[in-house]
């Protein structure tokens, strides 16, 4: 057995997953080869190190909370739709609608085309049938039909007979017309208001506002405490902020004069630096509107230079920007970064003054750490639970 | 006699409420620990869990019953790992190591303890994810071969060759690392 083939068995050797027969020509060759050997043990050492890699447990609290989550989180989601509903779900009430709406119209139209002929002809024709046409005997009269018979046209009726007939049997029909047309309408709205009902239950029961705030998230808000308002951004900030200066405090284990030192000096700064956000927020609006001037100047220019690019044609016209207030504008938000700069070497420097070496290093990782957390928070809460497309076939 | 879980999932079919939390809890700390092996730490993990077994629940009846129920949540909570890793990539993920500050005294001692493991801990994060994973279920969850196979849903000899790749790359970061 060579020393390439022994490196190929290495992991199934150590995880005994060979035959006997190989195991022992595996072992002879180990037996003699001091560089397989050192091969073996240090794949051998990766294992028992990965091995050895241990999952902290998050509690007994956690575990036993456990089943109630995900029975909340199991009740939040929506009953599952058949997989053969599921495409175009939203589309097909719609366009059953929609399709009925089409008949009940083509329907509507053809009885008001009709109801209009007979007015013309009634308007055309001198004598009006008269109401006493309503006194018909009751074979030709009211309840003959949307046709005329066409035993009543034969030759032996007198005309004048069926003439009335015809002019009453159009007045019956206009007017079960009118009747009908409006029965016709509000049945119409009755299905669509009936098909669509589901689709519009289903967006109703969506939550409109904000997405649903992971459980995991709401469970750290719970332990955070009630001091979380409904403030904005700013305000969710500056409460971050106390609360990892709170903690840090806690963790730095500080005699009091050092810990009023260093609150008192971090307070300045932080002082500062809420007032250099809120300049930088107003330099960049400031830059925004130059931006935006400087925008439609191109926009403009392009369209006065007829949208074409011939290579001898002159360049566009230039943007009508104050090109020093544009400049100024720059400057500004260049020295409100600088400033800001200055203001993370000033606190970095009050440390190395205040703090000693180890609680240095503590600040440290403990401002990593805690950046790290809240930018997670952060994303996980404005990016939601992203389940995404998953592949459940078995 | 205690139920098999196809019993229990049964149960839960006809809406018995303690079948539901019987099954979670039988298998709840397996699948936290998959989580926490693949995306290493304890929220993200908490919260994979938990979606796993909403998203098992949810589509029960799709499961065909040609696995083990355990291992078709392991085959769910791979697949949301898989998802959580990848959307992972695409953010800006700053990679601290984490330290418990509250109760440590020894802020150096513990720094120096952790650099082993943390080259490690680098070394795994780094692997491919199919080799993590083939990594994960054999070395941690004590899975065979085939098993790995049908939760990474590829054949017996690709999940070995995975952890066989893993193993070495392993073995050459650590070596890299000493000299």
């Amino acid at each position: 057995m060579t020393c390439h083939e022994i490196k190929e068995l290495t992991v199934p050797y150590l995880e005994l997953d060979l035959e006997p027969s190989r195991i022992w020509d595996v072992t002879a060759h180990l037996d003699g080869c001091a560089g397989c050997r050192t091969e073996m043990e240090s794949v051998r050492q990766v294992l028992v190190r990965v091995k050895g890699m241990a999952v902290p447990d998050p509690g007994d609290r956690f575990w036993n909370e456990f089943p109630g989550k995900v029975r909340l989180a199991l009740a939040r989601e929506r009953p599952p739709i058949p997989a053969g509903l599921r495409k175009g779900m939203a589309g097909w009430p719609m366009a059953l609608a929609a399709s009925v709406l089409l008949l009940v119209g083509a329907w509507s139209l053809k009885g008001r085309r009709r109801r209009r002929r007979s007015r013309a002809r009634s308007r055309r024709r001198p004598r009006r049938p008269s109401p006493s046409c309503l006194n018909l005997p009751k074979r030709i009269g009211m309840n003959s039909g949307m046709r005329t018979p066409i035993w009543l046209l034969s030759k032996w009726r007198p005309a004048w007979t069926v003439r009335r007939w015809i002019a009453c049997s159009e007045i019956s029909r206009e007017g079960m017309m009118n009747r009908h047309s409006w029965n016709r309408s509000s049945m119409a709205a009755m299905l669509v208001a009936v098909l669509a009902s589901p689709v519009l239950a289903q967006e109703m029961e969506r939550p409109g506002g904000p997405r649903p705030m992971p459980p995991v998230m709401e469970e750290l808000d719970r332990m955070g405490g009630p001091e979380r308002g409904p403030g904005g951004g700013e305000e969710s900030g500056r409460h971050f902020e106390a609360k990892k200066r709170e903690r840090l405090m806690q963790a730095l284990h500080l005699d009091e004069a050092t810990r009023s030192r260093l609150s008192q000096r971090l307070e300045q700064l932080d002082q500062k630096g809420e007032d250099l956000r809120r300049q930088r927020k107003e330099a960049f609006e400031a830059l925004r509107e130059q931006a935006q001037g400087l925008r439609k100047g191109m926009k403009r220019g392009s369209r006065e230079g007829g949208g074409r690019k011939s290579e001898d044609a002159p360049p566009a016209a230039g943007p009508a920007v104050d090109s020093g207030a544009l400049k100024q504008a720059l400057e500004r938000v260049y020295a409100v970064e600088d400033a800001m700069s200055g203001l993370r070497r000033e606190r970095v420097h009050a440390l190395r003054e205040i703090l000693t070496p180890e609680q240095q290093v503590k600040y440290l990782f403990f401002t990593m750490k805690f950046q790290k957390a809240m930018r997670e928070r952060l994303q996980r809460e404005q990016g939601g639970q992203e389940g995404g497309p998953m592949d459940m076939k078995r | 006699m205690a139920e098999s879980d196809y019993q229990l999932l049964d149960r839960y079919a006809t809406g018995n409420g303690a079948a539901f939390e019987e099954l979670v809890k039988r298998h709840q700390k397996t699948i936290y620990n998959l989580a926490y092996r693949m995306l290493e730490n304890h929220a993200d993990a908490a919260d994979l869990a938990q979606r796993t077994f909403v998203q098992a629940f949810l589509h029960h009846q799709n499961f065909k019953r040609e696995s083990s129920f355990r291992t078709w949540l392991y085959q769910i909570g791979m697949n949301l790992c898989r998802n959580a890793i990848r959307d992972r990539a695409r953010r800006v993920h700053e990679d601290v190591h984490e330290l418990e500050l509250a109760g440590s005294q020894d802020i150096f001692a513990e720094v120096a303890g952790a650099e082993l493991k943390d080259r490690l801990g680098r070394a795994i994060r780094t692997l491919p994810t199919r080799q993590k994973e083939a990594l994960v279920l054999r070395v941690y969850h004590d899975h065979a071969f085939a098993e790995i196979g049908t939760i990474m849903s590829c054949s017996e000899g690709t999940a070995k060759a995975n952890y066989h790749h893993a193993v070495d790359r392993l073995r050459r970061a650590l070596v890299s690392g000493e000299g």
